[in-house]
């Protein structure tokens, strides 16, 4: 490693507001199941403001805070994704002439980062509250009301 | 999968929950994990606002160090220790999130957010000296000693930008400890001096203004460089007066003369460095004499030039002085107390002072930094003096 340099990713420098939750212990699927694409739970706010989120048979109450020292969230590259991005907002039924526009386009990026290859950081969002749920979880007490006739 | 969720659902699971329907607000957000979570590309850094702020007028940032270093981050003028924080904590990286303020939407609803980042630990920075001492060493693998000694001279030379890919502090630190090491910009590369070599590019300024009977505080420039361009390159020689001089302000009457006034301070420190460095010690006495005696006419020498540069020995007899440049201290707090106390066992504060300086900041000061390594007691003299709390390595 020499030298990485890091600055906001989108090229007016504005880095967007997220948002960050907070909670104790870690969140895991029933089985070997990975996390990606699947469902959380619900996040209510009542009229006083609280969070209340609730999580399979779990209920969680929480605050909203502001963060003395903000975050930033870095996403890692190993090659720009300008092309991702493109691909993302196009419809499923993509053109040829507009598919070789993309292609153009995410070369002439890649030429402008000066670095194509090895690690680099962009900073995607700062981060200047978080929902934080401090308490431990409590149960829900219920009955699993039967589906179907 | 994803967004499948219904309001009826919802509204089951609340009021399994007993939560009561009219008290939540009616916006509820549905949490999904993004289909492309991958919590190994995103990353949480914790940093200041003012770094915020620096990021957000477009600047970057850089996080600078080689393999072996723990990694820091630099802003234009600051440096930062950069250190990976766990926490048992889950943190939810979300993109979009309303809060109770922006969920004013009257209709019952249920809007879904995708979770785009997970993660268990985060990325802390704290405010650190910037680690400059490996700036000297490298470029003292290759000294200059003047054109013609350049096509022997062996080792390594360095750019900036070799530099900043090595060195662990910003830019602006870098540019004022190359200031500080009296370095100079030589085709391209930063190249420190050889002793020897400054001693002779003053040596012929202070011969000339003597020639010339010339006030030291007022050198012409131009003058001086068209006398010596023969002996050494102008640019070199400019160098050195940045270096033992300032530049006075430009006068009104004299058109485009530049002047020069030579730093009485640095001079003389100079003299004392070319005394010293040779001999092992010195019998102060003997010292102070050939010193006064050694500098140009018109500069007085004085204990303060001393500071950083030697020590002297008040036990001995006769007492002595020795060569101890500032640039022998290892950079570690605790090395450094442990080096000087080694050199010697006891200090009082006003010869430990520059030796320990840089090492103060606003949240520690020097008593503090004193009180932190060393014990205080007063000897039969009066006078306090410090020694070390630890063994010393």
């Amino acid at each position: 490693m020499v030298q990485l340099v890091v600055k906001s990713a989108s090229p007016d420098s504005s880095i967007p507001e997220w948002m960050l939750i907070e909670m104790q212990g870690q969140l895991e699927c029933p089985g070997d199941e990975q996390l990606a694409g699947n469902f959380i739970g619900d996040l209510h706010f009542n009229k006083k403001g609280v969070p209340i989120m609730i999580i399979g048979h779990h209920i969680l109450f929480g605050k909203v805070t502001s963060l003395d020292k903000p975050y930033i969230v870095l996403l890692k590259n190993t090659k720009p994704t300008p092309k991702e991005a493109e691909h993302l907002n196009k419809s499923v039924s993509m053109e040829t002439d507009q598919d070789e526009d993309v292609v153009t386009k995410a070369t002439t990026d890649e030429e402008e980062d000066g670095s194509s290859e090895g690690i680099h950081y962009k900073v995607s969002a700062a981060i200047k509250r978080k929902i934080v749920f401090r308490t431990r979880p409590k149960p829900i007490i219920t009955y699993v009301p039967k589906k179907g006739h | 999968m994803a967004g499948n969720r219904t309001l009826s659902q919802v509204q089951t699971i609340a009021e399994l929950a007993k939560l009561d329907e009219s008290d939540l607000a009616p916006t509820c957000q549905c949490l999904y994990f993004g289909s492309e979570l991958n919590a190994a590309d995103m990353v949480l850094m914790e940093v200041e606002n003012s770094t915020l702020d620096f990021l957000e007028k477009g600047k970057s940032i850089v996080i600078r160090g080689e393999k072996t270093d723990s990694a820091v981050l630099c802003l234009d003028n600051k440096t930062y220790d950069i250190k990976d924080t766990d926490t048992s904590n889950t943190l939810l990286i979300l993109p979009q999130c309303s809060t109770p303020d922006e969920c004013v939407e009257s209709k019952r609803q249920i809007v879904n957010r995708q979770v785009t980042g997970l993660a268990k630990s985060y990325y802390e920075v704290k405010l650190m000296r910037p680690k400059l001492r490996k700036l000297r060493s490298l470029l003292e693998d290759c000294p200059y000693s003047g054109d013609v000694y350049e096509e022997e001279a062996g080792g390594k030379r360095y750019t900036l930008d070799h530099i900043l890919d090595v060195v662990q502090a910003s830019e602006t630190e870098i540019r004022d400890e190359l200031k500080k090491l009296r370095a100079c910009h030589i085709s391209g590369f930063w190249r420190m001096l050889h002793f020897d070599y400054e001693c002779q590019l003053l040596s012929h300024i202070l011969s000339l203004i003597e020639e010339n009977s010339w006030n030291f505080r007022k050198i012409p420039l131009g003058e001086t460089l068209d006398t010596l361009e023969n002996l050494e390159p102008r640019a070199i020689l400019e160098h050195t007066f940045e270096c033992f001089g300032e530049r006075l302000p430009r006068q009104e009457t004299e058109d485009d003369e530049v002047f020069y006034c030579l730093d009485e301070d640095k001079v003389c420190q100079m003299f004392a460095e070319m005394l010293l460095r040779p001999a092992e010690k010195f019998n102060l006495a003997e010292f102070l004499l050939s010193w006064q005696q050694s500098v140009p006419e018109g500069m007085t020498t004085g204990m303060h030039q001393l500071q950083g540069v030697a020590i002297i020995d008040k036990n001995s007899k006769p007492e002595v002085i020795f060569h101890f440049p500032f640039c022998l201290m290892p950079e570690n707090e605790v090395d450094r107390f442990n080096f000087l106390f080694k050199t010697r066992d006891r200090w009082t504060q006003e010869e430990m002072l520059p030796y320990i300086e840089d090492l103060v900041t606003e949240k520690l000061s020097a008593g503090a930094l004193l009180q932190k390594h060393a014990r205080a007691s007063v000897g039969t003299n009066g006078v306090r003096v410090y020694n070390s709390k630890r063994p010393i390595k």
